[in-house]
């Protein structure tokens, strides 16, 4: 190979740059890849919190008698849990960008603590419903609060693993990108809970 | 590319803002609870819930997931597809009220 025909250092990470040129979604903190997911998640739960709304419509009776059957407490809780669990999240992200692994790993690990505790008080409620005999099949509406939190609590449990692995590594892209997917895990509840506990 | 991080006290200041808009919008639930109505929740309530999901949406989206530090097109995005929830929740409720005053469809 020839002197003129290798690409210059600087050349070479200016090509790099451009290629991991994302266009309009370099604009967004994080790894785009990330964003992608979380615009095609609210998507998917917005379907379904849509489809919770015209199950209203079309039988309210038993949408109310069944949502009746809900704890409204337990869903507040929950909800405090993950936002403080976010709120934990977001401090990690701004010690991984000051550059402070053991304080960004602590956050993250309370973090995480709080997603566990959110896991306990779903099961909690789980428990309670099948001791009434409630399950996925007793009606519509059942069927789309079984789905939709369970789905959501299926995400806690990949974003519990998300943020264990951003604990290992916790440069600031992992931990910016990790702590995304908790928050929009957390942003969802946030829409779940007043649709399917308190709008009655 | 580096975004800058949001100070610690707009952070604690939205994690509060989460909290007490939680508790408002549980408390307004049990409020304006009309029993026996097909339409249990009245519209006061309603409204309270619906602005109280959306300002913590938007916390979330502009603090937390630090959308604040990107562009305001993103921003209106991930707003408007928040606002297309809440206008199918009070679509339905606005449906349900017509039919709980008209329940012949006359």
């Amino acid at each position: 190979m020839t002197g003129g025909q290798a690409i210059p250092p600087i050349e070479a990470a200016a090509t790099e740059e451009e290629e991991a040129d994302w266009g309009a979604l370099s604009s967004l903190p994080g790894n785009p890849l990330m964003w992608i997911l979380i615009l095609s998640e609210l998507m998917v739960f917005g379907a379904f919190l849509l489809g919770v709304c015209g199950v209203r419509v079309m039988d309210p009776a038993l949408f109310a008698a069944s949502q009746a059957q809900l704890d409204r407490a337990h869903g507040g809780l929950n909800t405090m849990v993950l936002v403080t669990s976010g709120f934990l999240a977001a401090l990690a992200t701004r010690a991984a960008a000051e550059n402070r692994g053991p304080r960004c790993r602590l956050f993250l690990g309370l973090a995480s603590a709080l997603g566990l505790v959110f896991l306990g008080v779903k099961a909690v409620e789980y428990a309670a419903k099948a001791a009434e005999g409630i399950g996925l099949e007793t009606n519509t509406f059942f069927t789309l609060y079984y789905l939709i939190t369970g789905f959501h609590a299926l995400h806690v449990v990949l974003g519990l693993v998300i943020l264990a692995v951003c604990a290992r590594r916790s440069s600031l892209e992992t931990v910016e990108t990790g702590t995304a997917f908790w928050h929009m895990v957390d942003l969802i509840w946030v829409l779940v809970y007043p649709i399917l506990y308190l709008i009655r | 590319m580096r975004f800058p991080q949001p100070p610690l006290r707009r952070l604690v200041l939205s994690w509060g803002l989460l909290v007490a808009l939680t508790g408002a919008s549980l408390a307004a639930a049990l409020a304006g609870e009309n029993s026996g109505s097909e339409v249990p929740l009245a519209w006061l309530p309603l409204l309270i819930l619906v602005a109280s999901t959306l300002l913590k949406t938007r916390e979330i989206l502009s603090v937390f997931l630090n959308l604040r530090a990107s562009t305001a097109g993103w921003r209106g995005l991930f707003l408007v597809f928040v606002g297309v929830i809440l206008a199918g929740v009070l679509a339905s409720h606005g449906i349900l009220a017509l039919l709980a005053k008209n329940p012949t469809g006359s």
